[in-house]
């Protein structure tokens, strides 16, 4: 079990779903499999990522890689259906990294089978565009049918939702602790309205109801904080919307638990 | 008067909404450490389940190698045994612990000296089924590294939570208490060296 070294190797800050930090790929070919991968998201929610860099600096292979795989927050995240094609030039390593939720048809023996039979061949040879290529094209057959697009369209952007809900809450807490009855009413007129669009037309009444209850009890919360600091109304700081995203790349927020494999060439 | 009791009530309601923040606090990291533990059993297991077939693979190339297909059997033996008897409790003391990560780190090290063993027999490296159960053994060994370098954040977090000065006094409440985590055995780092004549 070895501990993480003071010298740990920094996760870099991902360029699309391909990321060649050492100049491997020519411009056109990064573009080829950008577009390739970015389509491949597209249709069937898999994300996944290309990491080519210098130099592991001496960091494990494996450490590295579900490092910076969790990181980026490769995959979705209730889907965890991330894969990262990790490759170090000097140090001539490959690896597979694959997220939790592939576990099951990406499996360790067929990442190995990949690495050994498709990436490292053309490695060898220094075709190592067609060797990524191949790679890629071989994980993609592998999870293919695993998510279909049917399932795609099923996901309603959830953290817009509350995002949304959240801040018409306060609103209407803020209108009802000026004057509870305005509170009720706007709330429940705003409740059943964001109800109706977000949810459908049965929610209406339902919006209605919690919205005059925000309304009139958040009112009345935010104005007994108001007058226990004596005067002027507070801006209730504690509404975070309790959202964390993965840092700032465009991943799903994917998890991985080290399954994959690794190989050199 | 009204004030007064605006002011007591608010200053009750920020003490306990304190304390429950801090025992919540707890029995998230309480939970979150349970979780992570289990995943290492299952990445143990999941080697464990991998041995017998690696045993029956290399013994038909290798059958000369008894005794470190034995070493290998014997440990998973003993790793079954120590499970047994430790149970799957999720809080283990140091003592309990030890056992645990004894008995797993000599199938590692049993393990590593049959795969060096392999070296010598090329028929049996070039083996497809022998070449996957490669793969899915270093997937495996991946898997429990990481599911313990996990499990040890967790109850990073967790003994923090609780050793605190506040968090002491919630914990009686709570019942969650320190955990031990992994602390790898000296010496564990190195690979054993098999030298060939």
């Amino acid at each position: 079990m070895l501990a993480t070294s003071i010298f740990a190797k920094d996760v870099p800050e991902p360029s699309g779903h391909v990321t060649d930090l050492a100049k491997m790929l020519k411009t056109n070919q990064e573009a080829e499999l950008e577009e390739l991968l970015l389509s491949y998201k597209k249709t069937t929610s898999n994300e996944i990522a290309v990491l080519i860099i210098d130099s592991l600096e001496g960091e494990v292979l494996e450490q590295y890689s579900v490092k910076v795989a969790q990181q980026w927050g490769v995959g979705k995240k209730e889907k965890d259906n991330g894969v990262l094609l990790l490759i170090s030039k000097r140090d001539r390593k490959i690896r597979i990294e694959v997220g939790y939720g592939l576990e099951g048809t990406l499996t360790d023996v067929l990442s190995g089978r990949i690495v050994d039979g498709e990436i490292t061949p053309e490695f060898k040879d220094g075709n190592f565009y067609e060797g990524i290529k191949s790679g890629v094209d071989m994980i993609i057959k592998v999870i293919d049918g695993e998510y279909t697009e049917e399932n795609v369209q099923e996901e309603i952007s959830s953290d817009v939702n509350l995002l949304v809900l959240g801040a018409c809450a306060f609103v209407i807490a803020l209108i009802g602790a000026f004057q509870w009855i305005a509170g009720g009413i706007s709330g429940g007129i705003i409740g059943g309205f964001i109800f109706w669009i977000l949810f459908g037309p049965g929610f209406i009444i339902l919006g209605v109801i919690l919205g005059a209850i925000v309304g009139v009890i958040g009112g009345f919360i935010l104005r007994i904080i108001a007058e226990s600091e004596g005067g002027g109304s507070s801006s209730s700081g504690s509404y975070s919307s309790g959202y964390s995203s993965s840092s700032n790349s465009s991943f799903g927020g994917g998890s991985f638990g080290g399954g994959g494999a690794s190989g050199s060439w | 008067m009204n004030k007064a009791l605006i002011i007591i009530t608010t200053l009750l309601g920020i003490i306990l909404i304190t304390v429950a923040g801090i025992y919540n606090n707890q029995i998230n990291n309480d939970e979150n450490a349970n979780k992570s533990w289990g995943d290492v059993e299952a990445t143990y297991q999941r080697r464990a389940d991998l041995i017998p077939s690696l045993v029956e693979t290399v013994k038909g190339y290798a059958a000369h190698e008894k005794e470190t297909l034995q070493a290998v059997t014997e440990a998973r033996q003993q790793v079954t045994n120590i499970q047994a008897e430790i149970g799957t409790a999720g809080e283990l003391d140091a003592a309990a612990m030890q056992k645990l990560v004894g008995a797993q780190e000599q199938m590692s090290s049993a393990l590593s000296r049959l795969l060096v063993t392999v070296e010598k027999y090329p028929d049996l490296k070039a083996n497809q089924n022998f070449l996957d159960l490669q793969h899915q053994l270093e997937g495996t060994e991946n898997r429990i590294n990481v599911a313990r370098q996990r499990y040890n954040a967790d109850v990073a977090a967790l003994n923090k939570s609780v050793r605190g000065i506040l968090g002491r006094m919630v914990s009686g409440m709570s019942g969650v208490n320190v955990r031990q985590s992994f602390e790898a055995t000296a010496g564990s780092e190195i690979a054993p060296k098999v030298s060939f004549q």
